[in-house]
């Protein structure tokens, strides 16, 4: 290998001595990165800076952020900047390689606040007069430079669009507005870093991240804030709980919540839902006073403030309170205001729902014929939504209800078609219950052969470490057993026969000895 | 489609056995999944550009996929994606359930009497075949997909549902876009896809592949962390994981930039850079703006 001629010599020892420069703190924590900035010339050197901001950048976004010095000599700084060894082609045009993006952005955001906010500004404007409001991409990056500037303006729209996106359960749009968003942190105030890590905490918990959910509003609620926020941070971790089946600790955070909230009658909803959850968790937990108390008094929000959907939902959670109290009456009536409120409000589809809460309801007095007609009312709903997978939770409660007239083989026909469906949606904790179901339809037959085969099958589909395991292993222990009794019996019953039979042998072989000695002395 | 990076594709070294691997792959489709992952800009982007490239020499079809700051798909928007940027024309039974699923008051076109959307198969010239009964609507029927993107509020069924009918729909219309030529399918940076559209993509697209029920296609994933497959793809999978530069390609890699080679030099860029590509580039690129900028000075 050649060795060093004198003037590279010299330039390499100047390369070395601008390295041990940029190992400082002020820099963008990548030395190869200051280095480059330090050679190049001050002002492209600021281009490259600039560029750090957008996600993207083409011939437009260069103008604004290069200024006059672009203006001049456009394409010399166009052809420099996509010489650059992390610089590369994206759809709209140019793109940093996102860990140097987030190195040299990071550190503009040390360094100079102020630029950050002006350009941002000048970025939105440019965004603004392209007019492209049924493009996604430019409308998130637009929402991502106004929280640069305008902290206020920022948040409003990006809860409006992460609101938006979590309705229509867009949630890969949700992550991608929340990692946009945090990428502004260093600028924003805490009550928006709160927010951004509440609607993190949302989609963790719309994603079914039940531990990641609990842990962002667990810490959430310790931060001492007193942004109206806080109520529906605790709002969200007692739904977090609840999902989880902690339903003691839930009540414990929605208590919290409504004295937290007590005085502040400014958010009746968020007092309707701490109630009607508070409701639900009672009910769950089998306090059936305070699961009524809770009900009424969200419904009375409800119905000061018209929310008659919310009323609805109220309605419903009394019906399953009274039926629990054996009201049955009672229970009936408000399902049935339910059903009307949700007929107003055109909520078509949940009304699914309160048809089966009706039929349960026909089931437990044993009213074979209405629960059915229930059944057959929600399945309608179901079919017509094109809901497959609804719709097997409602044959799954066909199947029982056959169970119960004792018509074994339609039941098993209802089992069947719903084990399919969940089987198709992956739902193995459904499939496990359907398989049980059908072992216990062929226990009560006396099959216990195939009530054994189907347990093991229910308990092979059981999610690992689900929490049923050990009740599904009790009732095959059991069910195991029946069925060595049943054979240890059989083979009791096959040695009685054989004894009976060899005694009687043995017995007419006597008499026939005993006559032909008889005879033999006459 | 354009190759991205192609302005540094010029000066790509090493990566021999990766190369060597995809090429066996697009030879003979005997294994058809391939995870390529390493910390960031180790050169996974950059390698990905160098088989597209290899794609292109050999006339074969490929189709790209980054996630980016900016802009992360969904299971539906890669599907959409696929669709859109190889043969539209064949996807009308995945269209139709789209739109089914997002439109409110649409009705089916393609009914599927008495059969499951998963023995369905799309022939050429987009015939629907279901069951040996071929529904012929390649020439009588142009399913548009209307792009909506929100549910219809009138079909509240769950998101788990929707991605398994969805995605029934698609894979006959991508096997039918397949039966002619191979296609090559590149995801990029997929650590930064969310939870449920990586677990589409291992659960979903990548177990047909694997049954070969889909031939004639092979996906190449990227990502900063390893991509963790069931041990089931073990024979169609061949996993890599790109390791920082020795000297000899800071060597190389200096020689193709114009920098003269030198001992001292190249151990002091691995040092620094400990054999990081991005850096090792930018290092080069401050040597050569430093010499341009004294020759300048000379000059003047």
């Amino acid at each position: 290998m050649p060795k060093f001629v004198d003037k590279d010599r010299t330039l390499f020892e100047e390369f070395k001595e601008l390295y041990s420069e940029a190992q400082s703190e002020e820099g963008t924590g990548v030395a190869s990165l200051d280095v480059l900035l330090a050679i190049l010339e001050p002002s492209f050197s600021r281009i490259v800076e600039n560029l750090s901001m957008p996600h993207w950048f083409n011939e437009e976004v260069l103008v604004v952020v290069g200024g006059e010095e672009v203006k001049n000599k456009f394409q010399q700084i166009l052809d420099e900047l996509t010489s650059l060894p992390f610089v590369r082609s994206h759809p709209r045009g140019y793109a940093y390689h996102d860990a140097v993006r987030k190195s040299l952005f990071q550190k503009l955001a040390r360094k100079d606040t102020s630029r950050i906010r002006e350009l941002s500004q000048r970025l939105v404007d440019l965004l603004k007069r392209q007019d492209k409001s049924d493009d996604e991409e430019i409308t998130w990056e637009r929402v991502y430079l106004t929280l640069g500037y305008d902290e206020t303006a920022g948040l409003k729209a990006l809860d409006t669009l992460f609101m938006e996106n979590r309705r229509n359960r867009r949630f890969t749009v949700c992550d991608n507005l929340v990692n946009m968003a945090s990428e502004q942190r260093a600028l924003l105030s805490p009550e928006a870093v709160t927010r951004i890590d509440y609607y993190r905490g949302l989609l963790a918990l719309d994603l079914q991240d039940w531990e990641d959910a609990e842990t962002i509003f667990k810490r959430l609620v310790t931060v001492k804030h007193s942004s109206p926020l806080a109520g529906r941070i605790q709002l969200h971790l007692g739904l977090t709980l609840e999902a989880q089946g902690n339903f003691q600790r839930a009540e414990r955070v929605y208590e919290s919540a409504l004295n937290r909230t007590d005085g502040h009658g400014e958010d009746p909803d968020l007092m309707a839902k701490l109630y009607q959850r508070l409701a639900q968790t009672y009910l769950t937990l089998g306090d059936l006073k305070n699961a009524e108390a809770h009900a009424k008094q969200s419904l009375a929000i409800n119905q000061e403030t018209g929310d008659r959907f919310g009323e609805s939902l109220n309605l419903e959670s009394l019906g399953r309170i009274y039926e629990q109290f054996k009201m049955y009456q009672r229970a009936q009536e408000m399902y049935e205001k339910s059903l009307a409120l949700l007929d107003e409000v055109g909520r078509e589809f949940d009304k699914s729902r309160i048809y089966c809460d009706l039929a349960t309801l026909h089931e437990s007095h044993s009213r074979w014929e209405d629960a059915e007609g229930y059944y057959q009312k929600a399945i309608q709903i179901k079919v017509r939504a094109g809901d497959n997978y609804g719709l097997s939770f409602i044959y799954s409660n066909l199947g029982n209800l056959y169970l119960k007239k004792g018509e074994r083989e339609i039941a098993l026909n209802y089992f069947r078609t719903a084990l399919s469906a969940f089987q198709k949606f992956k739902d193995r904790f459904n499939s496990a219950r359907i398989l049980c179901n059908i072992a216990l339809a062929f226990e009560h037959h006396n099959d216990i052969t195939s009530a054994v085969d189907h347990m093991r099958r229910a308990i092979q589909q059981l999610p690992d470490g689900h929490r049923l395991e050990a009740s599904y292993q009790r009732v095959l222990s059991r069910l195991e057993k029946n069925l060595g009794k049943g054979k240890a019996s059989s083979w009791k019953k096959i040695g009685i026969v054989i004894g009976i039979t060899v005694a009687v042998l043995i017995l007419l072989f006597l008499i026939i000895i005993v006559f032909i000695a008889f005879f033999e002395e006459f | 489609m354009k190759i991205p990076s192609t302005n540094i594709l010029k000066d790509f070294v090493d990566r021999v056995q990766e190369l060597d691997g995809f090429e066996k792959m697009v030879g003979n489709l005997a294994k058809r999944v391939m995870c390529i992952y390493g910390p960031g800009g180790i050169g996974k982007s950059i390698l990905l550009s160098k088989m597209m490239e290899e794609c292109e020499k050999r006339g074969m079809r490929w189709n790209y996929t980054e996630w980016r700051d900016s802009k992360h798909y969904g299971y539906l928007d890669l599907m959409r994606k696929i669709r859109n940027e190889t043969s539209p024309s064949l996807f009308l039974l995945f269209n139709d359930r789209v739109n089914f699923y997002m439109e409110p008051q649409y009705d089916l076109k393609i009914q599927l009497e008495g059969g499951a959307i998963q023995n369905v198969k799309v022939l050429e010239g987009g015939e629907i075949q279901q069951s040996g009964v071929t529904i012929h609507v390649g020439h009588k029927v142009v399913i548009t997909d209307s792009e909506i993107n929100i549910p219809r509020p009138d079909r509240n069924v769950t998101d788990d549902e929707m991605m398994i009918e969805l995605t029934c729909a698609f894979m006959p219309c991508l096997q039918a876009t397949v039966r002619e030529s191979p296609l090559v399918i590149f995801l990029d940076a997929l650590e930064k896809a969310d939870e449920p559209t990586k677990s589409w993509i291992r659960d979903e697209f990548l177990v047909p592949i694997r049954d070969e029920e889909i031939s004639n296609l092979i996906v190449v994933l990227a990502s900063r962390e390893e991509i963790e497959l069931d041990p089931s793809f073990f024979d169609c999978t061949d996993k890599y994981e790109l390791r920082p530069f020795q000297t000899a390609h800071i060597q190389e890699y200096l020689s193709r930039r114009g920098v003269e080679p030198n001992e001292t030099l190249i151990d002091f860029i691995f040092a620094t850079t400990k054999g990081n590509p991005i850096e090792i580039a930018t290092n080069t690129n401050s040597l050569l703006q430093l010499r341009q900028k004294r020759q300048r000075e000379a000059n003047a």
